[in-house]
């Protein structure tokens, strides 16, 4: 399995990597960690012209919560995110970088490709969805910050224009009293989630849903809010009917395709079944339980 | 395809020795590996960055070579299942591989042997859980990965003596 | 893949007006979404580029699209086929125009035909992309009927040019598109100062100075001592002798230093590199190639097509009786392709890339055929793949014994069963199929390969290229798997020998990829069993069986019809019933061809009635511990039905030692405690045969023309000049340790250590250590291989003997072998009196003269070809002893699936083998593990899955999942031993283990939802079937129970 030729481009720095980007025209592809871009090329599903390097660009990988705002750099690998303070502070975001692929794959790729890939089935968008994030940019037209439900567009695409690059992530420092899961699940740690689910709350006292967030993946043709599931929890006391709502208003929410990993009615059902994991251990973080988050492998 | 490609010369580290070569853009890092060094030992066995038989170490990090172009290993320190033996002397994980029937066929056996090298480095004392985790992309067709979890753990109860 | 779409809108031009633009290519084809270009074939033809995103690949698709129907202004319907990366599609879109009010209402159809691999990458994204596309095709049509849009467009563009021209970066970006060079215009930032050469040239590095250009290329090899390691573990070894011992493997020393040789590593001077072009389609007609693009790529030396193979060489020999003689099967396409991934086209170049950029050059054209993708649509035989066989029923048998009808007349129950499906997957080695070949100045042909059976693959490639089997030299070295599968490789053995043929005799390397092999590499072979009806006495005892079963072999037979007869060496599986027909049949599809795969073809039939003993079980209210006990088979040697004998085994025992080993009791109760919490939990059995050694008499019961029958394996031994012990065998291992059991066997018959015994790896037909039977497949080796060695040992020693006895002046009665002060020696008994094995050498190799005449027969160089004593069978009624040993395996799960998410988790997993005499525990605890895993991961994760259009949707490792060890349970083992009596050291071949993790999980999940009405009727149980089980509870009406009065 060989790439087609192509160019290869080493810019020095963000801006000369936007210049060469929106130069050399919509032939050419950014390139950062890979892991999404080169097993396309090696099936020649794709044949760009020339190839960016992005991944060398300094700055890039970084995560930091400041402000009120935790913000990561695009560059920054999942294997590396799943180890930084950030994860170890918010749970969730554990379950989402140290739960993709596998060990190999976490070491290259990076949340900035990830998320630009917007593929409807991987674990970022689906998660940055969760956390309501936002997705900055710079690109030729200056720098712009863009909400994650308008920064993917549909499935593969991206609000994105020629030359524009991800520099990094953020999203709103969970208050206390918060907690989340992300669940997934997949056949095997190298095979793409079939559909995942995102839950991050914040619990006051009394049991209390005080906020709550939830976002599906491999529900549609991209990133799926539960917006009715979300509304049946928040303001309420958690209790298992409760769940029970929220998760048959995911169910109701999903719109999974039939495929190979089955039918579009099993996965919802599957949908539901992820949720009520997630709920579970969502609302025990809440209360400071230290759980190692897993997906569901089968 | 582009008219004309440039050919790029890197520099890279391999089982801690220099190489400067010129390649192609598009060579991956296996081929590399294997077709201008003669390192043979690292394998590939699928195309979708599944299996993990090219496993190699990166700085430190095991990455799939067959999922990485050589140009992007530029100025990086390889290692190869060829250079885990040091001074005739076989790594601890070989030598355990082979008294726990870790391999059989052997053809992903260089591939288990740089995740697991990864892991111990990273973590000498994990449990069962985690040594699933860090082989968790890496195929085994033959062993039902019994016996190379064993031999990982085996390892490892050795480091904690 | 077929897409059925449709819609209608209102624009408010009249149809006249509105038709006007739908029936103009030109004006049309612009509309189409992401349009890049258009070049007018003739007036109704367009030539559309467009680009395309569907999941994963992006790219440009080129549509040839034609206006078929015009009639005027009312209809419209355009015909569109194209190429995109990986796949091919066919779309028909059509057009009713009628007035409505001033206006025009559209009812518009499409509809969209894909094939390829695109379809198993891009996954189920695709429908949803294509809805998005016509969606917005159609919203284009709408939008460019009506006047005002055109308005509003040409403000946003304007609008939107406006915005882009104010961008930071834009000056500069304008100038570089139109390639200005010259220096900057004046008042430019320094930004704009950039050298757009420079910039866009790409990236080249450091300039390479001569010294690196000539710098050392490879790492020198750090040379290991041969037997260094080996040694350590022998040396390790308590005791003096070798069989039974748990020695690590001699193997392991190359392979955990990456320093073993597969076909990949192995490489020649001259060597190319061929690429093979493979129909999308999976049933086409080819109608045109042009290589001629191919061709003028620099680095290409030639390339290959069906019709230039059809030439030169034969169709390769069929085994199936009559008709099926004329099937025409040549290592490529010749007229037609008949399974997606079918060969069609070969190029041959410098290196892969260069063989990768010219295959996508090629341009085939085909025209799609009906396909023909399951057993039901086979046999209606509509479309034919093979028009030499004029149908696609392959072969058909009855095989039956004893008095059915007693059998059922007699019978307290009768209990019919729904139809039962045995799924198609494989066991993907994780070394793909590869070849090295050279045709020689000679007119021969070398091959190194991974062919897991090249005695036989030999004889069917010699005829095929017209050569003599002397002419052929095969060899293997290491190979990383093959679980059968290899044994199929050998079309591209013959591929890559006619382009090195071609090529002038420069060396040729194949190195197949993964996708290939998914599609085209071997598949187990499905089965569905049809019809069933069991009878069972009072006691709940099956006395009879009668059903129809249907193997679907895919494509190409090639190893078929020998599926049809190999099941039947496990008949009754371990029961003892003696009456049984089996109408067997078998049909070929559009599906990749059919390889031997572990367990192949017994372990369809084992798993079919295991799930016979589990349906009847649970439908009768007896435990299923209980119910198998009352079957099984419990004297030995033990003639089946059909004449084969099983020649020990213990079932009861392996039951009780499984129930031991995974605490069935403990379980029983945990069981009954989760049910009541609503838990579903299931514990089931498998119990299994590895019946080994075959008698290849049995391949004239599928065509009683064969000239084959029995079974021989070689083992060639040597003192070598200096007296080194080297033995070299007919074998093929991919891991399963033959150079270290071969060296047990021999240090104990010769008195000396293991690591004192070399054994040559691999398969060498310079060797001369092969028969007709020679490969590994079939587990064997324990009796046929050891066999040949331990044969070979007798004569060897038998000469040193005669040989020590002259040169000590002793009786060859009184000489004993053992290990002395200069190594392996034979010394006479109770003396110090010994000659080493460099001194016995020496007498026939170096130092000669002097010696008596009756010496000189001896050559310390032997060759033993090792036949286990079988009889050809009888064909008319389908009798005789097809396999010499018969292993046994019982394996117990525990599987909880869960109540909120229908995914199985195996909580405890306990597997028990009896394979007699145990050469290496080591070695077959570890096949046992790996089998283990095979069954599992069939049973839940993997399976070759094919759309009614034949695209295979698992193509990929990434789609197909192969089974990890996040989904691996940690294994129970144990062993119990029942020696074989007709083998010489008690030893049963093993290692393909019989499935049994399909007949367990399927058990376990049957008795976990049985209560839910739900019976397991297909060996593949994803959770997404498992909740359609529980949705659809299948039990009323698949199961029938009919109770006689007594």
């Amino acid at each position: 399995m060989y790439p087609a030729p192509f160019r290869y481009h080493r810019p020095a720095n963000l801006k000369e990597a936007i210049l060469m980007l929106s130069t050399l025209g919509e032939t050419a592809k950014p390139l950062a960690g890979g892991q999404t871009l080169i097993p396309i090329l090696k099936l020649r599903m794709d044949e760009p012209t020339d190839l960016v390097d992005i991944g060398r660009l300094p700055d890039l990988r970084f995560a930091k919560n400041e402000g009120g705002w935790v913000e990561i750099g695009a560059l920054s690998p999942h294997g590396w995110v799943a180890r930084s303070d950030i994860a170890k502070a918010i749970p969730i975001v554990k379950d989402c970088a140290g739960g993709i692929a596998d060990v190999q794959v976490r070491s290259r790729g990076t949340i900035g490709g990830s998320v630009s890939a917007a593929d409807p089935n991987c674990d970022w968008p689906a998660l940055l969805n969760t956390l309501d994030a936002e997705i900055r940019c710079a690109g030729p037209e200056g720098d712009r910050t863009i909400a994650i439900g308008d920064f993917i567009t549909e499935a593969y695409t991206t609000a994105l224009q020629p030359g524009e690059l991800v520099t990094s992530i953020r999203f709103r420092t969970p208050p206390p009293g918060s907690g989340g899961a992300y669940i997934a699940y997949k056949k095997a740690a190298a095979a793409f989630p079939v559909v995942s689910v995102g839950v991050q709350m914040t619990v006051a006292a009394g049991n209390v849903c005080q906020d709550v967030r939830i976002a599906l993946g491999g529900s549609g043709p991209k990133p799926r809010r539960a917006v009715q599931a979300e509304a049946e929890l928040r303001g309420k006391t958690l209790n298992s009917q409760a769940w029970q709502h929220a998760a048959d208003a995911v169910a109701a929410v999903a719109e999974p395709t039939d495929d190979v990993r089955g039918s579009s009615e099993f996965k919802r059902q599957l949908l539901r079944g992820l949720l009520l994991k997630a709920g579970d251990t969502a609302t025990r973080r809440c209360a400071n339980a230290t759980i190692e988050g897993s997906h569901v492998y089968a | 395809m582009p008219d004309a490609i440039n050919k790029v010369t890197i520099d890279v580290t391999v089982n801690g020795r220099k190489f400067r070569r010129q390649v192609e853009p598009r060579m991956l890092l296996v081929e590399f590996i294997r077709e201008e060094l003669g390192l043979t030992g690292t394998h590939i066995g699928c195309d979708t960055s599944y299996c993990g038989a090219c496993t190699v170490q990166l700085d430190g990090a095991p990455v799939k070579s067959c999922t990485m172009f050589a140009v992007q290993a530029d100025g990086c320190e390889v290692l190869t299942v060829e250079g885990l033996e040091k001074d005739g002397q076989l790594h601890p994980l070989q030598k355990s591989f082979s008294e726990h029937h870790g391999l059989q066929c052997g053809f992903c056996t260089p591939g288990m042997l740089m995740a697991s090298h990864a892991l111990l480095t990273d973590n000498p004392h994990p449990d069962r859980h985690a040594i699933k985790k860090a082989i968790a992309g890496n195929v085994c067709r033959c062993t039902g990965y019994q016996n190379i979890i064993k031999a990982v753990e085996a390892v490892a109860a050795g480091a904690k003596e | 893949m077929e897409m059925k779409f449709s819609g209608q809108f209102e624009v408010s031009p009249p149809p006249e007006k509105a038709f006007d633009l739908l029936s103009d290519p030109q004006k049309f084809a612009p509309l189409l979404p992401t349009f890049d270009s258009l070049e007018m074939k003739d007036a109704n033809t367009a030539v559309v580029k467009v680009s395309v995103g569907i999941g994963k690949i992006r790219g440009t698709a080129t549509t040839q699209m034609t206006l078929k129907e015009k009639t005027a202004p009312k209809h419209a319907t355009y015909v569109g086929t194209g190429k995109v990366m990986g796949g091919a599609y066919t779309m028909i879109s059509s057009y009713d125009l009628e007035p409505k009010g001033s206006g025009t209402l559209v009812k518009w159809q499409g509809e969209v035909q894909l094939v390829g691999k695109i379809l198993s990458l891009a996954g189920g994204g695709l429908r949803g992309y294509a809805e998005q596309q016509i969606q917005s095709v159609v919203t284009s049509l709408q939008q460019a009927m009506s006047p005002e849009y055109q308005k509003e467009a040409a403000a946003r563009k304007a609008a939107q040019a406006e915005k882009k021209s104010s961008g930071w970066m834009s000056g500069l970006m304008k100038k570089l598109r139109k390639h200005e060079e010259s220096a900057p215009a004046a008042g430019a930032t320094a930004d704009e100062a950039v050298d757009a050469g420079v910039l866009l040239a790409g990236y080249t590095g450091p300039a390479m100075t001569a010294a690196d250009a000539t710098a050392v290329v490879s790492e020198p090899l750090h040379s290991f001592a041969r037997n260094g390691d080996f040694s350590a573990a022998v040396t390790a070894h308590q005791g003096d002798k070798w069989v039974h011992a748990s020695l690590s493997r001699k193997e392991d020393g190359r392979l955990v230093r990456g320093r073993g040789l597969f076909v990949d590593d192995y490489k020649v001077a001259g060597m190319l590199h061929m690429g093979l072009v493979r129909s999308p389609y999976g049933h086409a007609r080819i109608v045109r190639i042009d290589t001629s693009k191919a061709e003028a790529l620099p680095g290409v030396v030639c390339t290959l097509t069906g019709k230039e193979v059809a030439a030169v060489a034969n169709p390769y020999m069929q085994i199936g009786p009559g008709e099926a003689q004329n099937i025409k099967d040549y290592p490529m396409a010749v007229d037609k392709a008949i399974y997606q991934g079918e060969p069609v086209v070969a190029v041959v170049a410098e290196n892969p890339r260069i063989a990768a950029d010219a295959a996508q050059l090629v341009e085939v054209e085909y025209e799609p055929l009906p396909a023909v993708t399951d057993w039901q649509t086979a046999l209606e035989d509509k479309s034919i793949l093979h028009p030499g066989l004029g149908t696609n029923h392959h072969w058909h048998g009855v095989y039956e014994y004893g008095d059915l009808d007693k059998a059922f007349a007699e019978a307290a129950t009768v209990i019919k069963i729904g139809q039962l499906d045995f799924h198609r997957f494989a066991s993907t080695p994780l070394e793909t199929n590869a070849v090295v070949a050279t045709w020689t100045p000679f007119g021969g042909v070398e091959f190194f390969c991974n062919n897991s059976f090249p005695a036989i693959v030999i004889q069917m490639i010699a005829p095929s290229l017209n050569l003599s089997i002397d002419q052929i030299r095969c060899k293997t070295m290491d190979v990383g798997g093959s679980f059968g599968n290899k044994i199929g490789n050998y079309p591209y053995m013959a591929l890559a020998a006619l382009a090195s043929r071609k090529a002038g005799g420069r060396p040729v390397k194949w190195v197949e990829t993964r996708t290939e092999h998914m599609q085209a590499g071997g598949h187990g072979s499905e089965r569905a069993y049809l019809d069933t009806e069991v009878a069972v006495d009072k006691e709940g005892v099956i006395t009879a069986i009668r059903a129809k079963h249907i193997d679907d072999c895919g494509a190409y037979p090639r190893y078929e019809p020998l599926g049809c007869v190999i099941w039947s060496q496990v008949l009754p599986a371990c029961y003892k019933l003696r009456n049984i027909r089996i109408d067997f049949n078998q049909v070929v599809t559009n599906k990749g061809p059919s390889s031997p795969n572990r367990g192949y073809s017994r372990l369809q039939q084992l798993w079919f009635m295991e799930r016979v003993i589990d349906i009847c079980a649970h439908e009768l209210g007896i435990p299923a511990d209980e119910m198998r006990l009352r079957n099984y088979i419990r004297d030995f040697p033990y003639t089946t039905p059909n004449g084969c004998v099983y020649d020990s085994g213990n079932y009861p025992l392996l039951l009780e030692k499984a129930k031991e080993l995974i605490g069935w009791d403990e379980w029983k109760q945990k069981q009954a405690a989760a049910r009541a919490e609503g838990r579903w939990i299931g514990i089931g059995i498998g119990t299994t045969l590895d019946s080994g050694t075959n008698n290849f008499g049995q391949a004239r019961i599928v065509n009683p023309y064969l000239p084959f029958s029995g079974n021989s394996e070689v083992a060639t031994i040597k003192l070598d000049l200096d007296g080194t012990v080297v033995v070299m065998l007919g074998s093929t291992p991919s891991g399963q340790g033959h150079e270290t059991t071969t060296a047990q066997v021999v240090a104990d018959e010769l008195g000396i250590r293991p690591d004192m015994v070399e054994v040559r790896t691999g398969f060498d037909t310079t060797f001369n250590s092969h028969g007709g039977h020679s490969g590994s497949y079939a587990s064997q080796f324990a009796v046929t291989g050891l066999s040949a060695a331990h044969g070979a040992c007798q004569k060897l020693k038998k000469e040193m003997k005669k040989l020590a006895a002259f040169a000590l002046e002793a009786n060859e009665d009184d000489l004993e072998f053992g290990i002395g002060q200069q190594g392996p020696e034979v010394r006479v008994k109770g003396t110090d009196r010994s000659i080493n094995y460099w001194g016995l050498s020496a007498m026939v190799n170096i130092n000669t003269a002097g010696q008596p005449p009756e010496l000189a027969d001896v050559t310390l160089n032997i060759r033993h070809v090792y036949r286990p004593p079988f009889k050809i069978p009888d064909t008319d009624k389908k009798f005789g002893n097809l396999t010499l040993t018969y292993a046994s395996q019982l394996h117990i799960a525990v599987v909880e699936i869960d109540t909120r998410t229908y995914v199985p988790q195996i909580l405890a997993y306990a597997a028990i083998d009896d394979c007699g005499s145990v050469i290496n525990p080591k070695i077959v605890a570890g096949q046992v593990h790996g089998a283990t895993a095979h069954g599992i991961g069939a049973a839940m994760m993997e399976a070759y899955i094919y759309d009614k259009e034949a695209n295979l949707l698992t193509s990929t490792f990434t789609d197909y999942t192969p089974i990890t060890v996040m989904n691996m349970p940690d294994l129970a083992y144990g062993d119990i031993e029942t020696p074989s009596p007709f083998s010489y050291n008690g030893a049963k071949g093993m290692g393909e283990g019989g499935g049994a993790p399909l007949h367990t999980i399927c058990a376990a999940i049957q008795d976990a939802l049985f209560d839910k009405g739900v019976v397991v009727h297909n060996t593949f149980n994803p959770p997404s079937d498992i909740y359609r089980l529980l949705k659809n509870p299948n039990r009323s009406g698949f199961v029938k129970v009919e109770r006689r009065a007594a």
